[in-house]
């Protein structure tokens, strides 16, 4: 690679989803959301991505960092989590995606620049995760994680309450 | 994840306590952590340093201990778990940034037994206020509030620690999870 450099060719940049993610449970579940601009660079590659991705029936995990880094992680979870469906016979619980998550970009010790904030229902309770490109992850009521965090986590702050109805979360 | 955590003996158990701020630079990213961890059901552990680090690092700890109550029909020793996070701790020092206090070990994979244990980044703002005032042969009211006590003035003083004081009681009978609120907290002088 640093041969190609010297030569003249520049390294293509890997493409970062500049972006905002949040995740609050209410009283009757979860609710995920997450914007559609994908960047690069300056310019706007995809004006209307999905960055919240299927994992389950139950739980979906929306993604801010590196684009690439996200599609398979969260693809590579899908399949996984699809293969612990059928082994068990029941529904993938949601502490067994952030496990997996977990210990996944753990193992890659922060190189796969994925940021996750992981969401679903199951037999147990509803659940928020925020997972960190270097493998923590807190359990909380509301979260937000991309550049745009501090924006939208100052509007979680002043207005969530427990056990919200759905008609008030916007 | 810079914190204040310790953990403190009394006769008939410990009490393990911890403030609730994790920081990314300057930003709050989990006002509300919980920094004590489940071990097993007896052994709980105060995590500081990186949150992945220390967070991976409990969960093969606790595993490993769940195998090992199976292997000897009784659920293992403080010692043993304090043991095998050392092995961790030492072994990966390179490469983990990771200080627990079961007992104590702090960077580096250092083990040693306390009464009194303290670590984190605010642990260094009350070293003096532990040598002053812990007694040993407290009872459990008299430790929660010695380990309340100090964790406030650690907090007050620690730009790196904050939100909420967590606090576990760890007897023969169980663990008895408290979390003091921020007004809970008893005053100190606020110069």
């Amino acid at each position: 690679n640093e041969s190609l450099v010297a030569k003249g060719f520049p390294m293509p940049k890997s493409r970062k989803t500049g972006t905002t993610i949040a995740g609050v449970v209410f009283k009757d579940g979860v609710v995920l959301g997450a914007d559609t601009r994908a960047t690069e660079g300056d310019i706007i590659a995809d004006k209307n991505c999905s960055k919240i991705h299927y994992l389950q029936p139950n739980m979906y995990c929306c993604g801010a960092g590196t684009a690439a880094d996200l599609e398979m992680t969260t693809q590579l979870m899908a399949s996984q989590l699809e293969l612990h469906r059928l082994n068990t016979g029941r529904q993938v619980p949601i502490v067994a995606a952030n496990r997996m998550l977990k210990q996944m970009l753990f193992r890659y010790q922060g190189y796969v620049g994925a940021a996750l904030v992981l969401g679903g229902v199951d037999k147990h309770d509803s659940h928020i995760y925020s997972i960190h490109p270097h493998g923590s992850t807190d359990r909380l009521p509301y979260t937000t994680m991309g550049s745009g965090s501090l924006a939208a986590m100052s509007v979680f702050e002043a207005r969530w309450k427990p056990n919200m109805e759905v008609s008030v979360n916007a | 994840m810079q914190t204040s955590i310790m953990a403190t003996e009394f006769d008939g158990g410990v009490v393990v306590g911890a403030d609730s701020r994790t920081s990314m630079g300057t930003y709050v990213s989990n006002r509300v952590t919980d920094k004590l961890t489940r071990v097993t059901d007896r052994i709980y552990c105060c995590r500081s340093g990186s949150a992945a680090d220390t967070q991976a690092i409990a969960d093969v700890v606790s595993s490993h201990m769940e195998i090992l109550e199976v292997k000897l029909g009784e659920p293992p020793l403080v010692q043993i778990a304090a043991n095998t996070f050392k092995e961790i701790c030492y072994n990966y020092r390179d490469m983990l940034m990771a200080g627990i206090i079961v007992y104590t070990i702090p960077l580096g994979g250092m083990m040693v037994r306390q009464p009194v244990a303290i670590g984190g980044s605010g642990s260094t703002y009350v070293w003096g206020h532990i040598d002053a005032t812990y007694k040993p042969n407290m009872n459990m009211e008299e430790t929660v509030e010695f380990v309340k006590n100090t964790l406030t003035l650690a907090l007050t003083r620690d730009g790196s620690s904050g939100g909420v004081v967590r606090v576990a009681v760890i007897t023969k009978d169980g663990v008895d999870r408290r979390v003091y609120l921020h007004n809970e907290l008893p005053e100190f002088y606020q110069g």
